[in-house]
């Protein structure tokens, strides 16, 4: 998505009209947490991520929402009616599971009709949806097919159309792209994405990969251990992680300990090793409010300048910038990623426009941007 | 034990394809793997099938009491199989949900036929419902008789659903729950799910397994032997030309007559069921459990298998029971003397039994996983025509190979004829292909050991050989090896022919002792053999064996 201004475009979609609603949602499986405590109020229309490392409680999540696990406490509202005791068939959302579960002895026609003949839909209507249906997916000149006789993304399509054909409130979709490679993956989700929105039809999505759920979402809830760590869009997510998981978990970044020395209101100084520096106060998320504290400082790759020492003159603001050694880089094609030493600690950097100065080596001055960086409490 | 073959597509390597002929460890092989298999199949079928004067095959055609004969055995084989595949069907169902309450009652209960002679189903309802029945006579004061179809179909579908379970089980296991959950969230009832999803998908495994069933229903001997009565079947009826009016070409006829409609289920398994299995294409990703079944359905269908399974148990514990009740149906004291009888005058036929069956089980190991490992690893024209050979005697019905041995090993060179090695032999060809078939799935699993630790980076050619290659192939050699051997215990229908006055074996006495009506002595030998066979499969398993019966 093309950004003009510091502004997140998801603004547009949320109405501020609550259609999922999940409150204090636990799941406990004997000894294991699967879910604790779970509060995320999901917009009408919206596209919804579930993000998170694998075994944190995404496909709890959706499976409780779809009706296939029961809650061990907490509650899911949709469009405000509690769903507590209602079977899967009850509800008004439908689910496209990881692996498709396409009905191997029937063909594409017969699985996309399959809900509506199971609701005694009349079959002209029938034949009238599910050919409308398959037209929308392009799947129309593989209607008579067996499953296996499609790719994996033929077949990804027919479970997507499987589930739309039922004109279901909620789409709930577990990692359907993982079953596809890498570049089949990125074609499907913008497919995906398109749909929904001509659709506008509420999509709850789990995934564990943080770029599909960037391109995708206007809204994130990041998941770990059962718990809801940050829910907001991807813009706020990026540039203001609520804490040090999701700084780590979105994007590429570096953590570097500090020590601050200096809070004004506007500003606060951080001493690395013997270095010092200055970031805006707005950089601090939470917790920080003493000098002499230990804290972690999360950069962004692409927030950082790097020139070599010997270019590094006074009238840059010394009080934004780093001194290192590059330790080890790698040419990616459109920008190179550097690993730089500053005082014993690694930092990485990437220089967008590689043609500029070539690859540097030895000693060299990073610049920190204005925002792409966050201060978070040290851990032990 | 593995019911479905795993077969190598011939041609993965078409450039390695050679001549069989060019090459000599592949002419070694072959002959390791095939000059046995011809001795030993192909030269005695061709015997049984070529010794048959014209005249004979016209007797049979033109006289009406042979047709019946085939009639008959196509009947009762049929309608075994229907019972006895839907009975196998329930189980291996319920047993594959995971809310089904009494599982380890049922599995012992479906497990117990399979380490017992199929003939004890008979026995044991002649000692029920018999004329002299404990549940028709005796409780009931009734006077019927169970000699005939109907008490020949109740023998089959107890000897043979265990077998359907047994396949069933592993079909139901295989297919994929979450079709079932994408069925419920489309809105399906749980009796919409198991009719349009759970049935149609079994489609396949229930053919392979009715059709399994068919064929061992179709060669049974024992119980037609033991219950059948004047409703004569096809491997009666050679069995009394053969050996009752020595009528060797009669017999050879209707053998030949018996293995026609076996090969013919036999193709038809392997060529056309066995390729229409539904293979769930799977992804990774957290499946869900099996869905459970309603309340109301499994009442039912815990009401039906207790009932069928109580009956199981009732065989065994009459069987037992018959084998210490002094006179069964008019004395009911207990003794001993059955016991007695049993060990002083007929113990060397146990010894017999043992004995062979050991030395059939050691060979057919030996040449499962020689004949496995030749045909698996090395490419040459006319592969697939061996690997055929070597599971063709799963088709040839056990009174064929009885026949057809004595036709084949009646001279010099090949006298066999009243040694142990001709009972030997004939216990190993009919388990070779089970153990091709299970050493076969040992190496493929090898293989995909070895991709897996190529991907991993690896370990070495030895390191291989011995953390892999070795330890499967042992796995597959020792259970081939004791499934060879209780099948051997359980087995009569070809030894019938075989055995002479010092090499007579457990079944073929106590069949023996039934035909004259010693019921107490042949229960107690069935028990004896009972006990052999199932300290076996429990030691086995004791010892960390692999799983001789999956249900
Ligand atoms: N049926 C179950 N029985 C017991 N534990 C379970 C069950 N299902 C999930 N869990 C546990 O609950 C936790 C959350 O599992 P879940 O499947 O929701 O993770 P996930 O976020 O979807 O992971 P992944 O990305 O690997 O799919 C895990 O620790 C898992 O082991
Ligand atoms: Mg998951």
């Amino acid at each position: 998505m093309l950004q003009e201004t510091a502004q997140p475009l998801a603004e547009t979609t949320t109405e501020g009209n609550a259609h999922v609603e999940l409150t204090r949602l636990v799941k406990h499986f004997e000894e294991v947490v699967a879910v604790d405590n779970l509060d995320l109020t999901i917009e009408r229309g919206s596209f919804t991520c579930l993000l998170g490392p694998s075994g944190c409680g995404k496909t709890t999540t959706l499976r409780m929402i779809s009706g296939f696990v029961e809650p061990t406490g907490g509650d899911i509202l949709i469009s405000g009616r509690s769903q507590r005791g209602v079977p899967p068939h009850k509800r008004k959302t439908s689910i496209v599971f990881q692996e498709y579960a396409l009905f191997p002895h029937m063909t594409v026609r017969q699985n996309v009709g399959y809900g509506l003949k199971v609701h005694h839909t009349p079959k002209a209507e029938r034949t009238e949806r599910v050919d409308r249906i398959l037209e929308f997916m392009g799947l129309t000149s593989m209607a008579n097919r067996l499953p296996s006789m499609l790719s994996g993304g033929q077949q990804q399509r027919v479970a997507l159309a499987r589930s739309l054909v039922m004109e279901p409130e909620v789409l709930l979709m577990d990692e359907p792209l993982s079953n596809l490679d890498a570049k089949l993956r990125v074609r499907v989700r913008t497919e995906l994405k398109e749909i929904q929105r001509r659709l506008g039809i509420t999509t709850i999505y789990v995934t564990h990969d943080q770029e599909e759920a960037l391109a995708m979402s206007d809204r994130i809830a990041v998941m770990d251990e059962g718990v809801l760590q940050q829910y907001g869009t991807p813009w706020e997510l990026y540039f203001n992680p609520n804490n040090r998981f999701v700084a780590d978990f979105i994007g590429a970044n570096a953590f570097v300990d500090v020590r601050i020395e200096e809070l004004t209101d506007s500003t606060v100084g951080l001493a690395i090793g013997s270095q010092s520096i200055e970031l805006p106060r707005a950089s601090i998320t939470a917790d920080i409010e003493n000098t002499g504290q230990a804290a972690s400082l999360s950069l962004r790759p692409e927030g950082i300048g790097i020139r070599p020492a010997a270019e590094h003159d006074d009238t840059a603001d010394e009080r934004r910038t780093l001194h290192g050694t590059v330790r080890m880089y790698q040419f990616l094609g459109a920008y190179v990623r550097y690993w730089v030493a500053v005082e014993e600690q690694e930092i990485i950097v990437d220089d967008h426009n590689p043609k500029r100065r070539g690859i540097l080596s030895g000693k060299v001055a990073l610049h920190l941007g204005e925002w792409e960086a966050q201060l978070f409490p040290a851990t032990g | 034990m593995p019911t479905r073959s795993i077969e190598r597509d011939g041609g993965r390597r078409p450039s390695q394809l050679l001549s069989p002929f060019k090459d000599p460890t592949t002419i070694t092989a072959i002959i390791i793997v095939v000059v046995p298999i011809l001795i030993i199949v192909l030269y005695p079928a061709a015997s049984v099938i070529l010794r048959p004067a014209a005249a004979d095959w016209n007797t049979f055609f033109t006289r009406p009491r042979y047709l019946g004969v085939l009639r008959n055995s196509l009947t009762i084989s049929a309608l075994s199989t229907v019972s006895a595949t839907t009975i196998g069907f329930c189980f291996a169902y319920a047993l594959s949900r995971p809310n089904f309450p009494g599982k380890f009652f049922f599995r012992i209960t479906s497990i117990l036929p399979l380490v017992s002679p199929p003939f004890v189903a008979g026995l044991a309802l002649i000692l029920l419902l018999g004329r002299r029945g404990i549940i028709t006579h005796s409780i009931l004061g009734l006077d019927i008789s169970m000699y005939g179809w109907h008490g020949l179909w109740l023998a089959q579908t107890f000897a043979y659903y265990p077998i359907a379970a047994m396949t069933l089980s592993g079909v139901l296991k295989s297919l994929n729950p979450t079709l079932e959950y994408a069925a419920q969230d489309l809105g399906q009832s749980r009796w919409g799910i198991f009719r349009t999803v759970v049935l149609p998908m079994s489609v396949p495994g229930i053919a392979s397994a009715a059709l399994l069933v068919l064929m061992l229903s179709l060669s049974d001997f024992g119980n037609p032997m033991v219950i059948g009565g004047p409703f004569r079947v096809m491997a009666v009826e050679a069995y009394m030309q053969v050996v009752g009016m020595q009528n060797l070409g009669m017999g050879a006829v209707v053998s030949v007559m018996l293995l026609l409609p076996s090969l013919a289920f036999f193709l038809l398994q392997r060529y056309y069921v066995g390729r229409r299995q539904y293979t769930s294409v799977t992804g990774k990703g957290g499946r869900l459990d099996p869905m459970p079944i309603p309340p109301a359905a499994k009442w039912i269908l815990f009401a039906v298998l207790t009932a069928i399974s109580l009956f199981v148990v009732a065989i065994f514990v009459v069987i037992v029971w018959g084998a210490f009740a002094r006179t069964w149906g008019f004395d009911w004291s207990l003794t001993f003397r059955n016991f007695e009888f049993t060990l002083l005058a007929r113990l060397g036929h146990i010894w017999n039994s043992v004995r062979f069956s050991l030395m059939a089980g050691i060979g057919t190991a030996i040449f499962s996983v020689i004949a496995a490992y030749v045909l698996y690893r090395r490419q040459f024209t006319g592969k697939r025509a061996f690997d055929f050979l070597v599971v063709l005697p799963a088709a040839l019905p056990g009174t064929l190979v009885g026949i057809a041995f004595i036709f084949a090993f009646n001279r010099p060179p090949l006298l066999l004829t009243g040694t142990a090695t001709i009972i030997v032999l004939s216990m190993a060809v009919r388990n070779v292909p089970i153990g091709y078939r299970t050493a076969l799935s040992g190496l493929h699993q090898i293989d995909k050991s070895i991709e897996e630790s190529a991907a991993d980076g690896g370990a070495n050619t030895f390191q291989i050989l011995k953390d892999i290659t070795l330890p499967l192939l042992k796995t597959a050699f020792t259970v081939t090896l004791v499934y060879t051997f209780i099948r051997s215990m359980n087995t009569v229908s070809a030894v019938v022919f075989l055995v002479s006055a010092g090499t007579n074996v457990a079944t073929t006495s106590i069949l023996g002792l039934a035909e004259h009506g010693y019921w107490g002595e042949a229960a107690a030998m069935a028990t004896i053999l009972i006990a052999i066979t199932s300290s076996v499969v429990i030691l086995f398993r004791l010892i960390g064996g692999k799983r001789l019966f999956e249900l």
